[in-house]
């Protein structure tokens, strides 16, 4: 197959940036970033939550109660694709509450919620590896539990799962492409109505997985040098 | 200070305790030695909790720290169902005791069998109550009172040394930070560590480690030290180092429970030495004593093979 890719490259940059296709693509890069980020933030404070919940002592029955409510949503949130989850959120739950909302802030509350279950098990096995100690030093001096976990044990969980956090985010930029589904403007809605304005997919579908990889290298590289930092009280 | 009252552990089958009683007065110097696996540890452990004993209760001064244990109060047995109906069985059949030892007797039998059940009627569930709420003390609260060191240090890995002392004062005591960095020096000064404020945990050796954390302890001023096995991590070396700390703060009038295999610490430091074996107090006695003349065969085997 002969493929001019000269030819190719004019028609999508006449497009890109001739007819200020580029603006859209800035508008999904900056969606791609809302969603990812707000996400991980969500899903960080749910899952540490739900994490604490699932490793506390059962004392009592509020606790148990709750745990099973945790296990019920990390169940669900783990169990259906995240295009599920966005469109049973969309066109199923809001309409039914009778909620408007922007489809952008719509996606990235489904998105916190299912970085919160992802997240969860993560912190969970951060949390079971720090040592036991750790968590009697706190008891004896009588600090209570909530005080030691959030002084002592995460902190010293968040630096042995950073890396894994920093997988989640990775996986998060990447499923943003699907909030097209609900009406959101993302870096594949961007890249799409480029192709479609001249039926040539193969240039825009190139640049846009350049963009992704890109993106997620300089992700990977500032999870490398937070980890270092983190790992600053472990130099000997 | 603190006093243990028939105190039994289990693990689930194993029985780690099995009814070890103590009382601690102000200024003491108590060492627990015994063999491994003799339950000192978890007896230790019991005083501030970290362990929940099976039965048995434990007072800080006098306040009530652990649930209340019903063998341990003569009047609730007498106010359970199971008491009355034996001592009505025993009326009719027609005891010929007197009333003071027939109750007693059934106590007795009672506490011995275990025979208390879990409903025992209103009264009995109220006086359990009434003497919960009479004594109890938050555990936390207690634990402020009592230091611990651990034979593993756990000073907390992600704080600086300083941050690792002034934590607990200022979060518990409500300390300024000034007012609780002024102690912490004060108290690195002591051991001679004012150097290793900013240090990460990781960059000390075990035997800084350790004044550290005993360090830590004596932050939140407590009345009382427990001590498990602090030197038995350490490379030989540090040994010396730690153990004068300790000295030190025995010297200052500390009250200190030390469960150790370290004897010459206990020759002396200890005012009472007690030798566990098995998870029950085989011998208590001043270490000059415990040492030139100990009274059971057990306590002459361990004392022959580790003198």
């Amino acid at each position: 197959m002969n493929i001019d890719w000269s030819v190719k490259f004019q028609g999508f940059w006449m497009r890109f940036w001739g007819k200020g296709g580029y603006k859209d693509v800035v508008i999904g890069l900056k969606n791609t970033g809302i969603i990812a980020v707000g996400g991980l933030i969500i899903g960080i404070i749910i899952g540490t939550l739900i994490a604490i919940i699932k490793v506390i002592p059962k004392t009592n029955k509020l606790l148990s109660f709750l745990d099973k409510l945790a296990t019920l949503y990390v169940g669900f949130f783990r169990g259906t694709p995240m295009v599920v989850q966005l469109l049973l959120g969309y066109y199923v739950l809001l309409p039914m509450l009778n909620i408007n909302m922007d489809s952008l802030f719509a996606a990235l509350i489904i998105f916190g919620l299912n970085s919160g279950a992802y997240v969860s098990e993560i912190m969970r096995s951060g949390i079971l590896s720090v040592d036991p100690g750790q968590m009697e030093a706190g008891r004896a001096l009588g600090m209570g539990y909530g005080t030691t976990m959030m002084r002592i044990i995460v902190p010293q969980a968040v630096k042995n799962i950073l890396p894994t956090i920093g997988n989640e985010f990775i996986s998060l930029i990447k499923e943003t492409s699907v909030v097209s589904f609900v009406g959101a403007v993302d870096l594949y809605k961007a890249f799409r109505s480029i192709a479609t304005a001249n039926y040539e997919y193969m240039v825009p579908f190139l640049a846009m997985a350049i963009i992704y990889i890109v993106v997620v290298l300089i992700i990977t590289m500032l999870v490398k040098i937070m980890e270092k930092r983190l790992r600053a009280s472990d130099k000997r | 200070m603190i006093s243990v009252k028939n105190i039994f552990k289990n693990f689930g089958d194993l029985q780690v305790l099995k009814g070890v009683s103590c009382e601690i007065e102000k200024g003491e110097k108590i060492v627990i030695i015994g063999p491994s696996g003799s339950g000192k540890s978890t007896f230790l452990r019991c005083m501030n909790l970290l362990e929940n004993p099976t039965y048995g209760e434990v007072w800080v001064d006098n306040d009530l720290v652990t649930p209340v244990d019903p063998y341990l109060h003569f009047d609730v047995i007498e106010a359970s169902n199971t008491f009355k109906k034996m001592y009505a069985e025993k009326k009719a059949a027609g005891a010929a005791k007197s009333d003071g030892d027939l109750k007693h007797d059934i106590i007795m039998e009672i506490k011995e069998k275990d025979l208390l059940k879990k409903h025992e009627g209103k009264e009995y569930n109220a006086l359990v109550k009434k003497i919960y709420n009479d004594n109890q003390l938050d555990i936390n609260l207690a634990r402020q009172r009592i230091g611990m060191v651990f034979q593993q240090f756990n000073l907390f890995n992600n704080l600086t040394i300083l941050d690792n002392i002034t934590l607990a004062p200022m979060k518990l005591k409500k300390m300024s930070k000034s007012d609780a960095e002024e102690k912490a020096f004060k108290l690195l000064d002591r051991i001679g560590l004012r150097d290793k404020a900013d240090s990460y945990p990781q960059q000390l050796s075990g035997g800084q480690k350790q004044r550290i954390a005993i360090v830590r302890a004596l932050a939140m001023d407590p009345e009382i030290m427990l001590f498990d096995e602090p030197t038995s991590a350490l490379d030989p070396e540090m040994v010396g180092e730690v153990l004068d700390v300790m000295k030190e703060l025995a010297d200052s009038g500390m009250t200190m429970v030390v469960v150790t295999h370290e004897m010459g610490f206990a020759r002396e430091v200890a005012t009472r030495v007690l030798f566990m074996d098995e998870g029950k107090i085989l011998e208590e006695a001043p270490p000059h004593e415990f040492f030139s003349n100990p009274k059971s065969q057990r306590t002459k085997d361990f004392l022959s093979k580790v003198l």
